[in-house]
Order: C-alpha cells, then sequence, then structure tokens
C-alpha cells in the first residue's frame, strides 16, 4: 500500500516552511511553525495532533482564512497559486473553488432560512456563470452525489429539517460544488455520533478516490485517521513531529510523541475478558431508578425524554450508561442527581424515596453524592479560587468535615494536583486540571454515589487518561458507586462493570461488559460497536469490510 | 506511566495575567473613559472640598449683593437674593452628586435583586414579576415623580428613595437576562444536585457571575438619577431651600434668562452635562473592558 511518489502531477497543496505568529494584546505569540507538509491529488491527509497543537491553524492558512492578527511567512501554493502574501481580490477565486470547506458543527454551517438546494446552487453561482435553473439542477445532482435520499425533494428542505448527518452531506455537497482540487475538512465528524460518522468518512473516502481531489482533514480522533487517510502528519507545539504513511505512523510511530499519544487512546476490546471480576449482586443498591418517564410538553406533540428507564447501581459497582446522542443518557443522569422530576417512576437513593423529599432532608440525601459534568469550562465558578471550588460541598453540608482546609489539601494530592493551584482561578487551568478540580469537589464529602456525565470527552486522548486511572483509584479507596455516562465505548469498556445501552430514551440491552459490548444481542448495539473506528488501519479496513457485509446481508 | 504522559502533555498551566489586571489595563487605555473618571473626581473634589477653600455665606440671603455680575469678589457673580453662584455651585453639587450617586446604587440593588430571583425562579414566578416591570416601564418615571413631589415635599433621603424606587426596573431586566444564561452552567447544577440552596446559587455565584453588568448598570443609573434629580428640581420640586441643587439652581436661574443674567445658568447646566456625560463615558469604558475580560 505504499504509493508511489507522484512525479507526474504537482501537489494540490504545498507547503513549505510555514510559520504563523499573532499579534496580540500582550505581544506578539509564535502560533506555529515551521511547518511542510504536500498533498496530491486524490490522496486524503490526516493532520492530527491535541488541542492547541496548530492543526486547524494550518488549515485555515492553507486558504489564507486566518483572522487579520495572524501573519505568515514560508511558502503556500494551492493549485498553482501562491497563498501567502496574496490579496484579498487573488485569494477570493480560490475558495469554494480551489478549494472547498466542511467545519465541525453542521449545524452552525448552513444558513437556517434558506432551502438547502438554493445554499448549494449560490455556493455554485459564487464562482461559476450558470442559470439559476441550470444551478439547481446542478445542486439536485450534488445531493445525490453525497447520498442524500430523495434529493429532488430534500433539495427543498431547510436546514433544520435534516438530521446532522444529512446536513454535513449538505456542507460537503457545497464544498464539492465547484470541483475543488482540495477539499478541508476541520473535524468534520466530531459533532456527529459513530453511526454517522462512519458513513460520512465512507463519503470523503469516496470522493476523494473519484475526483481526484486532495482531502486534508483535521481530527483529534486516530480512528478516524485509521479509517479515512492515506497519510498522516502529527503535529505537537505547532510544529510537526511526524509525517508518513497512515500503516507506518499508526502502527510504527518513529517519534515518541507519537508513541505517547497513541498509547494513550483508549481501545476497543474485540475479546471478552472483563478487567475486573464482576461484583457481587448481593450488596445493597445505592440508587436504583425504577420505570421513569421524562415527557416533555403535553399531548400528540410530547417528546418522550425516556420511557420506562430503570437502573441499578450498587456500592463500589461502576455501570456505563452509552448511547448516541438523543438517546435520553444525559436525561437518565440528570433525574438520578434531582435534577429532573420524571413524570412517571421512582428515584430511590440510598433506601429512600427521593422524589417526594424536600427542604433540609432533600439536602441531607444529597451531601453523599458527588457530580462530575463534561464542560471543564462551565464546571467550576471562575469567580471563585480553586480552593472555594473544591470547598463548596462542605460549605454546604457545615460540620460534616472537622478541617475543610486540611481536606482540601488531601483532595488535591487524592487527584494529583500540586497544591500551588489552591489561590489560582479555574480560569488559569489547563482542562483536565479543571475537571481534576472538579473530581476533587465530587469527593470532597466522601460520597456514596458519583454520577459522571461525559466527564472526559472535552479532554484530549493523554489528559483523559490520567483522569480515568484517578476516578478507577480513588473509587477502589472509598468504594463508590459510580453512574458514568458516556458516548465512548471504549472508555465505558475500560472502567465499567456493567453497561446500559440506550437508544430512543428506552434501555435496548442491559449487562455485563463483555455481553454489552464484546458480543451484544441486539441489533443496535451491535451496529454501534461496528461503527467505531478503530486506530489501527489494518484492522480498521477489516471491520470496515465486514461491516460491509453485514449490510449487505441485512438487505 | 500517566505521569510520563502528564509532563509530556500537560505542561502549560497557562500563565496568563489574571482577568482582573487584564481589564484595568484595557480601562486605562481608554481615554475618553478616563477624562470621565477625571471629571467625577473633580466634581467630588470641587463640592465636597471646595468650600473649606472658597468661604462663602450659604444660608443667609443678603439682598445688597442681589444679582451682581461676575467680578474678582464673585467669580460666578450672585443669585437673586445675594448667594455667592460659586459657593451656591459647590453646596449645590454636594446633593446632585449625593443624590444621584445614592438614587443610582439603589436602583441597582433593587433591580438586581428582582432580576436574579425572577430569573432563577422562572415559570409563573418570573412572569408575574417581570409583568410588573414592564407595567412600570410603561409609566414614565418624571410622571410618577411629578405626582410624589405634589403630594409630598421630599428630604433628601425621601429623595433618594423615590428616585431609586422609580428607576430600578432597567437593572432588573438585565439582571435577568444574565440570571437566565447563567443559571443553566454546570456549577449550579452541580450545586443543586449536591444539595446547595437557591440561596446559595443566588448569593454566592449568580450574583458575583453578574459583577460585570451590575457595575456597568449602576454607571448609567447615577448618570439617570443626577438628571432626575435636576429634572425634578427644575420643576420645583427638589430640596428646600436655602438648600439647593444643580437642578434647583438652574430652575431659579431661567426666570432671570431674558435679564442677561448668563452666570445663573451657564454654569449649573454645564457642570450637570458633564457630568452625566462622565458617568456615560466611564460605564461604556467598563463595558468595553468587561467585554474582553469575558472573551478570554
Amino acid at each position: 500500500m505504499t504509493r508511489e511518489p507522484a512525479s507526474t502531477h504537482r501537489p494540490v497543496l504545498d507547503v513549505r516552511g510555514v510559520s504563523v505568529t499573532f499579534a496580540t494584546e500582550s505581544g506578539s505569540v509564535h502560533g506555529v511553525g515551521p511547518v511542510d507538509l504536500s498533498i496530491d491529488p486524490g490522496e486524503v491527509l490526516a493532520l492530527v495532533g491535541e488541542s492547541g497543537s496548530g492543526k486547524s491553524t494550518v488549515a485555515f492558512a492553507s486558504a489564507g482564512l486566518l483572522p487579520g492578527n495572524a501573519s505568515v511567512s514560508g511558502s503556500i501554493v494551492l493549485d498553482g497559486t501562491q497563498v501567502v502574501g496574496a490579496t484579498e481580490r487573488e485569494l477570493r477565486p480560490l475558495r469554494g473553488s480551489t478549494a472547498g470547506f466542511v467545519f465541525q458543527e453542521p449545524a452552525t454551517a448552513l444558513n437556517p432560512l434558506m432551502r438547502v438546494g438554493d445554499q448549494i446552487a449560490e455556493a455554485i453561482r459564487n464562482h461559476a456563470d450558470a442559470s439559476p435553473a441550470a444551478s439547481r439542477a446542478r445542486a439536485i445532482e450534488l445531493m445525490q452525489r453525497v447520498g442524500i435520499p430523495d434529493p429532488a425533494r430534500r433539495s427543498r428542505a431547510f436546514p433544520f429539517e435534516l438530521s446532522g448527518g444529512q446536513r454535513q452531506r449538505v456542507v460537503i455537497a457545497m464544498a464539492i460544488a465547484n470541483r475543488p482540487a482540495l477539499l478541508i475538512a476541520d473535524e468534520p465528524t466530531t459533532a456527529l455520533d459513530v453511526t454517522v460518522q462512519a458513513e460520512i468518512l465512507e463519503l470523503i473516502r469516496a470522493l476523494a478516490r473519484d475526483s481526484g481531489a486532495g482531502v486534508l482533514i483535521v481530527t483529534h480522533n486516530m480512528g478516524v485517521v485509521a479509517d479515512v487517510a492515506d497519510r498522516v502528519a502529527v503535529m505537537h507545539d505547532g510544529r510537526v513531529v511526524e509525517t508518513g504513511t497512515v500503516e507506518e505512523v499508526l502502527l510504527r510511530p518513529a517519534d515518541p510523541y507519537t508513541r505517547g499519544l497513541l498509547a494513550a487512546v483508549p481501545r476497543l476490546r474485540t475479546e471478552p475478558g472483563a478487567r475486573r471480576p464482576a461484583r457481587s449482586a448481593a450488596s445493597t443498591p445505592v440508587i436504583e431508578l425504577a420505570g421513569i418517564d421524562v415527557r416533555y410538553g403535553r399531548g400528540a406533540a410530547a417528546v418522550r425524554a425516556l420511557s420506562g428507564f430503570s437502573v441499578t447501581v450498587s456500592a463500589g459497582e461502576t455501570v456505563g450508561l452509552v448511547g448516541e446522542s438523543g438517546s435520553g443518557k444525559s436525561t437518565a443522569a440528570r433525574v438520578a442527581l434531582g435534577l429532573l422530576r420524571p413524570t412517571a417512576g421512582t428515584v430511590r437513593l440510598f433506601g429512600t424515596d427521593a422524589t417526594r423529599l424536600r427542604g433540609r432532608a432533600r439536602t441531607a440525601l444529597r451531601s453523599d453524592i458527588g457530580v462530575v459534568l463534561q464542560d471543564p469550562v462551565s464546571s467550576l465558578d471562575s469567580r471563585l479560587t480553586v480552593e472555594q471550588c473544591i470547598a463548596e460541598p462542605m460549605r454546604v453540608h457545615r460540620g460534616r468535615v472537622a478541617d475543610p482546609r486540611r481536606r482540601v489539601r488531601e483532595l488535591l494530592d487524592a487527584v494529583r494536583l500540586p497544591q500551588t493551584v489552591l489561590s489560582r482561578s479555574p480560569l488559569e487551568l489547563s482542562g483536565g486540571q479543571r475537571q481534576r478540580v472538579s473530581l476533587a469537589r465530587a469527593l470532597s464529602l466522601g460520597p456514596r454515589l458519583l454520577v459522571a456525565d461525559e466527564p472526559t470527552s472535552a479532554l484530549d486522548v493523554s489528559v483523559q487518561q490520567s483522569v480515568l486511572d484517578i476516578i478507577a483509584e480513588t473509587q477502589s479507596r472509598l468504594g463508590y458507586a459510580l453512574l458514568f455516562v458516556s458516548h465512548d465505548l471504549a472508555v465505558v469498556q475500560q472502567i465499567c462493570d456493567r453497561v446500559v445501552v440506550m437508544r430512543h430514551g428506552r434501555v435496548e440491552e442491559f449487562g455485563t461488559v463483555d455481553e454489552t459490548l464484546v458480543s451484544p444481542r441486539s441489533a443496535y448495539a451491535q451496529a454501534l460497536l461496528r461503527a467505531v473506528p478503530v486506530p489501527d488501519p489494518i484492522a480498521q479496513r477489516e471491520r470496515r469490510r465486514a461491516a460491509a457485509e453485514q449490510a449487505d446481508a441485512a438487505r | 506511566m500517566s505521569t510520563v504522559v502528564e509532563s509530556q502533555f500537560e505542561p502549560r498551566a497557562l500563565v496568563a495575567p489574571s482577568p482582573g489586571r487584564v481589564m484595568l489595563r484595557r480601562f486605562l487605555r481608554n481615554r475618553v473613559a478616563i477624562a470621565g473618571a477625571v471629571v467625577i473626581i473633580l466634581a467630588v473634589v470641587f463640592s465636597f472640598a471646595g468650600p473649606l477653600l472658597w468661604h462663602t455665606d450659604q444660608t443667609h440671603t443678603d439682598l445688597t449683593a442681589a444679582n451682581l455680575a461676575p467680578s474678582a469678589r464673585h467669580p460666578l457673580g450672585t443669585d437673586a437674593v445675594g448667594f455667592d453662584e460659586l459657593g451656591r455651585l459647590m453646596v449645590g453639587g454636594r446633593t446632585s452628586l449625593l443624590i444621584g450617586l445614592s438614587a443610582g446604587i439603589l436602583a441597582t440593588v433593587i433591580g438586581t435583586v428582582w432580576g436574579s430571583v425572577a430569573g432563577y425562579a422562572g415559570g409563573w414566578v418570573e412572569a408575574v414579576m417581570m409583568r410588573i416591570v414592564d407595567a412600570g416601564i410603561a409609566i414614565p418615571a418624571l410622571f410618577i415623580l411629578l405626582v410624589i413631589a405634589a403630594i409630598a415635599q421630599p428630604n433628601t433621603a425621601g429623595l433618594v428613595l423615590i428616585l431609586g424606587l422609580v428607576s430600578w426596573l432597567v437593572p432588573s431586566r438585565l439582571m435577568r437576562a444574565e440570571t437566565l444564561s447563567l443559571k443553566h452552567s454546570d456549577y449550579i447544577q452541580t450545586l443543586r444536585a449536591i444539595g446547595g440552596s437557591h440561596a446559595r446559587a443566588i448569593v454566592h455565584h449568580i450574583v458575583p457571575n453578574s459583577v460585570s453588568t451590575i457595575v456597568v448598570a449602576v454607571t448609567f443609573q447615577i448618570a439617570d438619577s443626577i438628571l432626575l434629580v435636576a429634572y425634578v428640581s427644575y420643576l420645583g420640586l427638589g430640596v428646600k431651600s436655602p438648600d439647593t441643587d444643580w437642578g434647583g439652581m438652574l430652575s431659579q436661574g431661567l426666570s432671570q434668562a431674558y435679564n442677561g443674567r448668563w452666570w445663573l445658568i451657564v454654569p449649573a447646566g454645564l457642570v450637570i452635562i458633564l457630568v452625566v456625560c462622565a458617568f456615560n463615558a466611564i460605564g461604556d469604558g467598563l463595558r468595553d473592558s468587561f467585554e474582553v475580560g469575558g472573551r478570554r
């Protein structure tokens, strides 16, 4: 699978010695560089790295799309045109015509008030002298091409009438409308569910193969890289630390940074063999949700967020809630936390019916709960110091802890943060450090139940692993029950004892990790597992083939 | 393993300057806002420290010295009952600034409490509270002031109370909007889940995090209140003589306008305009510097 050096055609993108600096209020900041990259026609290059590595900056610089305070040096040749130093007037024909763009969030990339067919037609007419009728016909053709069923009818739809995956297909149709030489996709599947992600990646692969356009795909997900890329460039701290074919980089990484990064990626286990022995089911349940219904609205327009949902978590046990967006997993966590009153069903916390409690009894009952939520930015009040953040539960439940100051310091040790952060503002900490502060706060009263809603999904993989380690370690020491909500099946496999697979607010499958996430019975859980890309290009090719066969067999 | 990874991946706990310092630097760079602050400081020094240097009798009328044009003895002339106009400006400034400041702060405090409780409570409580605000805004403040002033001749404290009670509506709306965006933040949700009270959520989290909105609202409210004092006094319903304020001076001077006695109108009018503009400039400057602080 080694690619012959393309001597007959020039690369569609040739980046040589590019550096980017940003002018800010406190002086100029070196952003990126020097970076060298090149993409041949029909080739998919994945630019990978963690947040802040400069991968998006490079992608934006390739089409001269950086903000005004950025200055670029070096040479960027896009299909024969020099981008560095080009005027706005020279760049305009390049954007959308020579280079097409796909961004992360399909919901904001489209104009909500315009029919999608018209938006694609507009993208055509921006660069080509086409009649309205001809461009509309071409728009329908493009929608067909990107795999939207019944394109003639769908072209009359508004963005809100389409699913997230279909919206991203429309964005891709706009990006390829003028047959670009280069398609730049910045985290094109990060906002999508795994099953949809697999389809979009398939589409991008097919477009590169059939149209001969080069593709620059920016991503943090090694599974996506393995699934879609021909070549990979790994970025760290603004520099490319390693470039090579996808097999070389993912299977035989040469650079120590790349090796560390790959080692931190949680791998999906396909063989049974639970990491830890299943706990005795005899221990008392810490939380029981039984027959929970949550409905929004009334009558025919009511939306059922949860119907007949039940789960039990016992002391020392970790139960995972998994499912795609809209499956109701976060709603279930909010019910468990008492933030949302269920329409029907009972919540028993520590053996007491929690749905009826008010006032002081409610407060006392809730003192045994710890919470870690997804967003490291909004989880902590940035007006407080780290010490105040961690001590807050001890202020709410005064008298529970004899010496709060000492306790805060012990907690910092437990989450492996230095004492020096105590007087800092959360704003000064990194995402991983903030999540550890959240965890320290959650542990401050020695909880019997910890509810964690996607605690690591906003973090880079390397940081994610350290947070998961801390959770596992404190749980084995303190013996709390853990309700762990996540969309990442590899992470759930790693830390959970039992798993609830959810879909459309219902329990699709329930059992041990091996039962649900290695050899599931339900077709949905099977499809979910198949869609997860693994960070091994050879294995991923095999999985893709198997998945295609499954789909054919089902047809 | 994990320690190696950490040192490799997470070395940069950004040593950014604290948000407070960034804001201060931003504010200091805003020349208009600085000019506003200087004007306010000068006005306060003039009104409160001025009488220590420029001794005048502001309690006994002196009809022999009435309506004198500006001279060395009376740099801004005298009024119809013989008070020195420069000294009068100092006495009037004390009242205007004191009432304006107090009423502006009072209005913002009421508005903050009302708006945060309404926004946090949600549902029908919010609906009722905010309809009351809407109704209040529909009635012009000046009209309410005139009615009240016609019923009773208020003293300084009374005037502060009345002005505060008619002008808290706008800050309450700002505060409600702020609360709506804050109450769904993860740290409030976390607080609720572990049993923290509503009061704690509002007092410890929502109000401190709205401080930018509140501070900006205060400066605009003070400017508005100084103007309102001037209106009320201009209509002859302000503080009682021999006390006075800038609006009252303007009102009395205006009856002399056609006699060519400009010194009774121009200085008082100018200081009102200057001080109100200055507070507005500070408000604008603060808003800009807070915005930068929030965007980081």
